[in-house]
């Protein structure tokens, strides 16, 4: 297999280097002098990864895999002994090429290329443009890592680098209070997730002793990982699973944990564009997806990541019919389709069906969320808030705009057709074919609100009266540019398209080896045509509902029921006094008394005894000669008696 | 008359003259006491010549070299009483601290 | 007889060092001095070492000690002054010596000592042989000792001169204490 990669193995390498050299090239030569000429290398650097990633994957993705290839790797760390098996440790890094880092390397690298080219425009006026064209390719540079990842290790270090590069992100503009306070929210919920996942690693180093991910997901691991036992009832197996679940859990925003992702929407808009399209978020479902076959061996594991997924799904759902906010909207809805993707992985235990079509999800709506948040940054780019309720009429003024996002909301709502139909539908079907009945019309339903509160998005901002504070800014503020609009076109193009164009592929040749004798999915039920239909139908009843609600005269006024889901259930409040609580009043003052009482207090003392010792020190230096001959004559003393003592010691005498 | 009872005069000699030297104010006070203790050492010289297998010659020569030195040593000591007398007319030990660092 | 004129000696010898640290009259103090270190050249008679007590009386008493008084009669020191602190001074001194002394007694193997026999006769510790000493190459000679401490006196004196000399500055001030009408 090796043999016939040839040219490829060596390019794939620079899919990952070329976004790395422009991070380090504009660190510390770009940056701060051209930022233009940074921006313009970023841009270069991702359009030479996209476009290697795509040569290299197209004819590989010709063949169904079913294990992974590694075009290149080096051993990074060597923990133990030398020279006894027994103790030895390796861990490697390289890249793991399979179906479905092929595809994400694609969409990552192609996503990541689009943005930055359209930040070309967006943030041309931005005092640190330098500085964020360091970050982008640093961020795409650590997804694209992880996603080809050929060693948990390796995936973990660079999940905790994505995780660093969003905090810089989303609190780029930080003279923003809420920026900051933004970040910092993203970056201690996932880390606090992170730990899991650190512990599930560690579980597994400690059980299979070698962390490639071509042995991992290997049967015979499996095998021994289902073999070995496990505490409180649970499998090891179980345990690895569910650790590397809550891992997933805090980076993909999943309830209860969803509530740092809404809020990163205070970075620019190209930077929520990636982070909610094909970076951040898409971390914790491809590591999810990536340890199928872990996943799928364990009952429990699968339950409970349905159960999050499908309750993360209709919960974001339900909260982003009430919001006013563009981005939190779009947030929302990444929240909730992020829940679909993991709903469809805790279903694949009974076949490959549900893994399919949860990848191919995350394919279709990293293209319809990436072209949404575009179009929202030109929206607030020309009339400089986001606030719904302000908005109104705009798609005179930004038709090809208008357009694109209503193809992004048709395509998420699952109008037949557009590609988020395609991944849904399958979804569904996965779903219904693992004999998750309710769980599959559940999930028909929220598809149902998704478009509903999606149709309201649209609507509000681009139909309707125009607002009068709009209204008084001049037309020429409104601008759909050739840099602005091109991304947005070719990202309407793919959401139309992709789906239709790669369903046929992602059932047929997308594969992974899974160890279920029952995975192959011939046993099951097809599930009935009726679904379908019913799923469009709900989905149309969304679309109607909006227009019937949205289309007439405004009212800003929600009703008294819905706040708690305005609110998003007040889980922010909960989260916002725990962290007061634990942080400010428990462990700030104990930190600051162990600082001031320990640690300064040691150091003080230190300084004092000195001077303690120095201020009677110094009365004996007052120039006086007897004094100095009373010093002399007390140490001849001691010098005497101590001389004397080791010499009748030692017999001298 | 043994040499325990000469070392005893000897060092009870200069321990007098340590307490003058250590105690005394007046410039020329602690120079005595300076006096009394290499008077105290020479006494012990000239006691350990004279007792025991030693070179008994040598105590008494090498007494005469202290008492040079010492002569030495109290000229230019009285000289430097003369010329500190002529600068400030205080001979007080205790005022004179002029090498002492700044503090 | 030797023993008595060693005890009488000895006692003398300390009992006049003591009021030489004691007395508060910086002249007084000298002249007790004196009386010290006559006793101290007594007992240099008693162990034969006759050129070193001669050598004591002129060098000492004749030279350092007259000198002394010369000294104190010129600068006119003022005596004693009790300050604030001489008692802190003067027992932190009487604490030093008494450390000093008690250490001495307690690491001096007395017994020893006191049974070392007086080895000199009459010959031994003369003034020929030690002059002898002081002027011989050979290898018990002290020649180089001797003119190298001719050197170091020399050395003292023209020290001595210079320092104890009046200044420019001085001999100005001392014109103009003249002009004045004051005399030295």
């Amino acid at each position: 297999m090796n043999d016939s990669l040839g040219w490829s193995s060596q390019a794939s390498l620079w899919i990952l280097l070329l976004p790395f050299c422009a991070f380090v090239v504009n660190g510390i030569f770009l940056g701060h002098r051209s930022p233009k000429l940074a921006a313009g290398l970023a841009t270069l650097a991702t359009a030479g990864s996209a476009l290697l990633s795509i040569c290299i994957a197209i004819p590989l993705l010709q063949v169904k895999f079913l294990q992974g290839i590694i075009p290149w790797s080096f051993e990074w760390l060597q923990i133990g002994i030398e020279n006894s098996p027994q103790a030895e440790f390796q861990i490697s890094m390289g890249m793991y090429l399979d179906g479905l880092s092929l595809v994400m390397l694609c969409l990552v690298s192609f996503l990541s290329f689009l943005v930055h080219f359209y930040s070309l425009a967006y943030m041309q006026e931005d005092k640190g443009l330098g500085r964020f064209f360091t970050l982008l390719p640093l961020f795409t540079f650590a997804m694209l890592g992880m996603v080809a990842a050929s060693n948990l290790v390796q995936i973990f270090v660079f999940w905790e680098l994505v995780g660093a590069c969003s905090y810089f992100l989303i609190g780029f503009w930080f003279h923003k209070p809420s920026a900051i306070r933004a970040s910092k929210k993203a970056f201690w919920i996932t880390s606090f997730s992170d730990v899991f996942f650190l512990a599930g690693l560690l579980l597994l180093a400690v059980e299979t002793r070698d962390l490639n991910i071509a042995h991992l997901i290997s049967a015979e691991t499996i095998q021994q990982l289902l073999q070995s036992p496990g505490f409180w009832g649970i499998s090891r197996l179980s345990w690895a699973a569910m650790l590397l679940l809550i891992g997933a859990w805090g980076k993909s925003a999943l309830f209860p944990l969803h509530i740092w992702l809404p809020d990163a929407m205070e970075g620019p808009t190209p930077v929520s564009s990636l982070l909610h399209s094909a970076t951040m978020v898409v971390a914790g479902v491809f590591l999810m997806a990536r340890f199928t076959p872990l996943l799928q061996n364990s009952q429990i594991a699968m339950t409970v990541t349905m159960t999050a997924g499908l309750t993360t799904a209709a919960f974001a759902a339900l909260v982003a019919c009430f919001q006013w906010d563009i981005k939190r909207i779009l947030a929302f809805s990444t929240v909730s389709q992020l829940g679909y993707m993991l709903f469809a992985l805790g279903c694949s235990g009974a076949g490959l069906l549900a893994y399919q079509a949860s990848v191919f999800h995350i394919f279709t709506h990293a293209f319809a969320k990436c072209m949404l948040f575009l179009c929202a940054g030109v929206v607030i780019h020309s009339i400089h808030f986001n606030d719904l309720r302000k908005m109104g009429g705009l798609g005179k003024t930004l038709p090809l705009t208008c357009i694109a996002f209503w193809i992004g909301v048709l395509s998420l709502s699952g109008v037949p057709g557009f590609s988020g139909f395609f991944s849904k539908e399958a979804i569904v079907q996965a779903a219904w074919n693992s004999s998750y009945h309710w769980q599959a019309v559940t999930a028909v339903m929220v598809g149902g609100i998704s478009s509903f509160y999606l149709a309201r998005l649209a609507l509000l901002t681009f139909h309707g009266p125009t607002d009068q504070n709009q209204s008084k800014l001049s037309p020429s503020k409104y601008k759909e540019s050739f840099v602005w609009m091109t991304p947005i076109v070719i990202l309407a193009a793919l959401t139309l398209g992709a789906g239709w164009l790669s369903h046929q592929w992602f059932e047929k040749q997308f594969y992974i080896k899974l160890f279920d004798s029952l995975s192959l999915g011939e046993n099951h039920a097809a599930a009935p045509a009726a679904l379908v239909y019913v799923a469009i139908a709900v989905a149309g009843l969304g679309l109607l509902l909006a227009l019937a609600i949205f289309r007439g005269p405004r009212r800003h006024k929600l009703p008294t029921w819905s706040h708690p889901l305005q609110n998003g259930l007040y889980l922010d409040t909960l989260a916002e006094t725990m962290y007061q609580l634990v942080f400010h009043k428990f462990l700030g003052p104990l930190f600051y008394a162990f600082d001031k009482w320990i640690i300064d207090a040691a150091v003080n003392s230190c300084n004092q005894i000195f001077h303690f010792f120095a201020r009677y020190m110094r009365q004996w230096h007052n120039g006086q000669v007897q004094r100095y001959a009373f010093v002399s004559a007390i140490g001849f003393v001691f010098l005497f008696i101590i001389a004397h003592f080791f010499l009748t010691q030692s017999g001298m005498r | 008359m043994n040499l325990a009872s000469l070392l005893l005069v000897s060092a009870l000699l200069f321990g007098i003259g340590l307490f003058g030297f250590l105690a005394r104010r007046n410039i020329i006070a602690a120079l005595i006491g300076i006096e009394l203790m290499l008077n105290a050492s020479i006494i012990n010289l000239v006691a350990f010549s004279r007792f025991g297998h030693t070179d008994a010659a040598a105590g008494p020569v090498f007494a005469l070299f202290i008492i040079a030195i010492t002569s030495a040593e109290m000229a230019v000591a009285l000289a430097l009483v003369v010329s500190l007398h002529r600068k400030s007319h205080d001979l007080r030990l205790e005022n004179l601290t002029k090498l002492r660092d700044v503090q | 007889m030797r023993d008595i004129l060693f005890y009488l000696l000895a006692f003398s010898a300390l009992a006049s060092a003591l009021l030489a640290v004691s007395l508060k009259e910086v002249l007084h103090a000298a002249l007790a001095l004196m009386a010290s270190l006559f006793a101290s050249a007594g007992i240099f008679l008693l162990l034969h070492a006759e050129l070193l007590a001669l050598a004591h009386v002129l060098v000492y008493i004749g030279g350092v000690v007259v000198f002394i008084v010369y000294v104190i009669l010129l600068t006119k020191p003022e005596g004693e002054t009790r300050k604030k602190n001489w008692q802190l001074q003067y027992g932190l001194a009487g604490l030093t010596v008494l450390g000093f002394l008690l250490l001495l007694f307690f690491s001096v193997p007395w017994k020893n000592l006191s049974n070392q026999k007086f080895n000199v006769n009459d010959e031994s510790g003369s003034l020929t042989e030690a002059g002898l000493r002081l002027l011989t190459t050979s290898d018990s000679g002290f020649i180089l000792a001797f003119e190298l401490m001719s050197v170091l006196l020399l050395m003292a004196l023209i020290g001595a001169a210079s320092i104890a000399k009046k200044s420019d500055s001085d001999l100005d001030s001392v014109q103009s204490d003249l002009s004045k009408g004051k005399s030295l």
